[in-house]
């Protein structure tokens, strides 16, 4: 498979070859951070008065670059794929070579950044826990009532502050919890399911 | 024992019910079932006053003695009083025989229920009370393909106060998962630890 990259990236990319293998590195760089954190205007800045090149061109470029990373790492391009996406620009190899190691080496990361902007869903991070007893309130003495403390940290997303959820149960509920996310777990390894799961390509 | 801590409205009002002349044996029955159903939540106060032969009796005396036993109630329910102190208690107060067997029987019939209903009387956090799961699997989204991987989504339904319901979602993977059962059967063994060694 092939990406098809538009004019303007096309464009952007051809300017590649009028820089030195150094840069370009650096270029990769930004870019990466780019998909990972989002723009950072400041570097676009430093780089343009470095290379006497327009803002605006350096910005271009590295939403170019970005785009080809991202669109790559979006359909798990392998290599010779990767080689004729960039082929119609007709750059030198070295240069092709340098940005192929520099998306094999972050296209974990490119994906994992990626997944992020689907509808998400709360994550679990972390559950701690506690048992207490509670003895007597206000309106009760001479009980014995054990009461399981749950702290559950969610997150939307990597760069997102975990949501605290404070909440009980009795050890009742809790072994009903258990038996019930344990029951799903055994799901996934059920043969059906397996089957399912290597056929999905 | 802890102590009974009553005042000295509560008694007054425990005592007119000793008051045969005043209290007729009908009303006293009405009186004693509405305040053990009022505090099991089955009947409101306003049932106190609809009964016909409650009109005889004065509305003062008659909310001042509803509210004493109210008290007395949850005063020895609290502590869980014993059957023969409760009786002895009564005596003191001059009820009658009779009246101190049907307070008595009522006390023998309700003391767990109402210990049960003062139990929940409380704040507390929200209380998981079932858990509903769904097993997906994760092939594509818009912005990357080829992820082919299984998301479970938990729901925790909780409540709050009684049928208050809330509710906890999340998402978690495989591994996620199994640290999260991980730690909750560590949990829920730990009180087996803690019962034997009692």
């Amino acid at each position: 498979m092939i990406i098809e990259l538009d004019a303007s990236h096309k464009q952007d990319l051809v300017l590649l070859k009028a820089i030195s293998i150094e840069v370009v590195n650096e270029f990769c760089k930004i870019a990466i951070e780019f998909i990972k954190k989002g723009s950072n205007k400041k570097l676009y800045i430093g780089a343009s008065q470095k290379l006497n090149i327009p803002v605006d061109k350096i910005e271009s470029l590295v939403d170019s670059i970005s785009h080809l990373f991202s669109e790559c790492s979006r359909f798990m391009l392998n290599e010779n794929d990767f080689n004729d996406t960039l082929a119609p620009i007709k750059l030198e190899e070295d240069i092709v070579n340098h940005l192929r190691e520099c998306y094999f080496e972050n296209r974990k990361d490119i994906r994992v950044s990626l997944q992020e902007f689907y509808p998400n869903l709360d994550h679990y991070q972390s559950l701690e826990w506690r048992l207490d007893t509670q003895i007597a309130n206000r309106s009760l003495g001479q009980t014995i009532n054990p009461i399981y403390m749950l702290k559950l940290l969610t997150k939307s997303g990597a760069d997102q502050p975990s949501t605290e959820h404070l909440l009980q149960t009795d050890p009742n509920n809790l072994k009903h919890l258990c038996n019930e996310l344990e029951s799903a777990l055994n799901e996934i390894r059920s043969y059906e399911n397996r089957i399912i799961m290597r056929n999905i390509k | 024992m802890n102590s009974l801590n009553l005042s000295e409205d509560v008694l007054k009002g425990v005592e007119t019910l000793s008051d045969e002349k005043l209290i007729a044996e009908n009303v006293f029955k009405h009186i004693i079932d509405c305040c053990f159903q009022v505090i099991l939540k089955r009947k409101t106060e306003s049932d106190l006053f609809e009964n016909k032969a409650i009109s005889s009796v004065d509305t003062i005396a008659l909310k001042q003695t509803y509210s004493a036993f109210i008290v007395f109630i949850l005063e020895t329910m609290k502590i869980n009083y014993d059957q023969a102190s409760i009786k002895n208690l009564l005596e003191e107060h001059k009820l009658s025989q009779n009246r101190i067997d049907f307070i008595s029987n009522y006390f023998k019939e309700y003391r767990v229920a109402i210990r049960k209903v003062l139990s929940v009387t409380n704040f507390h956090f929200p209380h998981i009370i079932d858990v509903n799961w769904r097993l997906d699997f994760f092939m594509k989204s818009n912005s990357v393909e080829k992820l082919n991987q299984p998301v479970y989504i938990i729901n925790l339904t909780t409540e709050q106060e009684e049928n208050i319901k809330g509710k906890v979602q999340f998402a978690c993977t495989l591994e996620q998962l199994q640290d999260l059962v991980f730690k909750l059967r560590d949990a829920q063994k730990q009180i087996e630890r803690s019962s034997i060694k009692s």
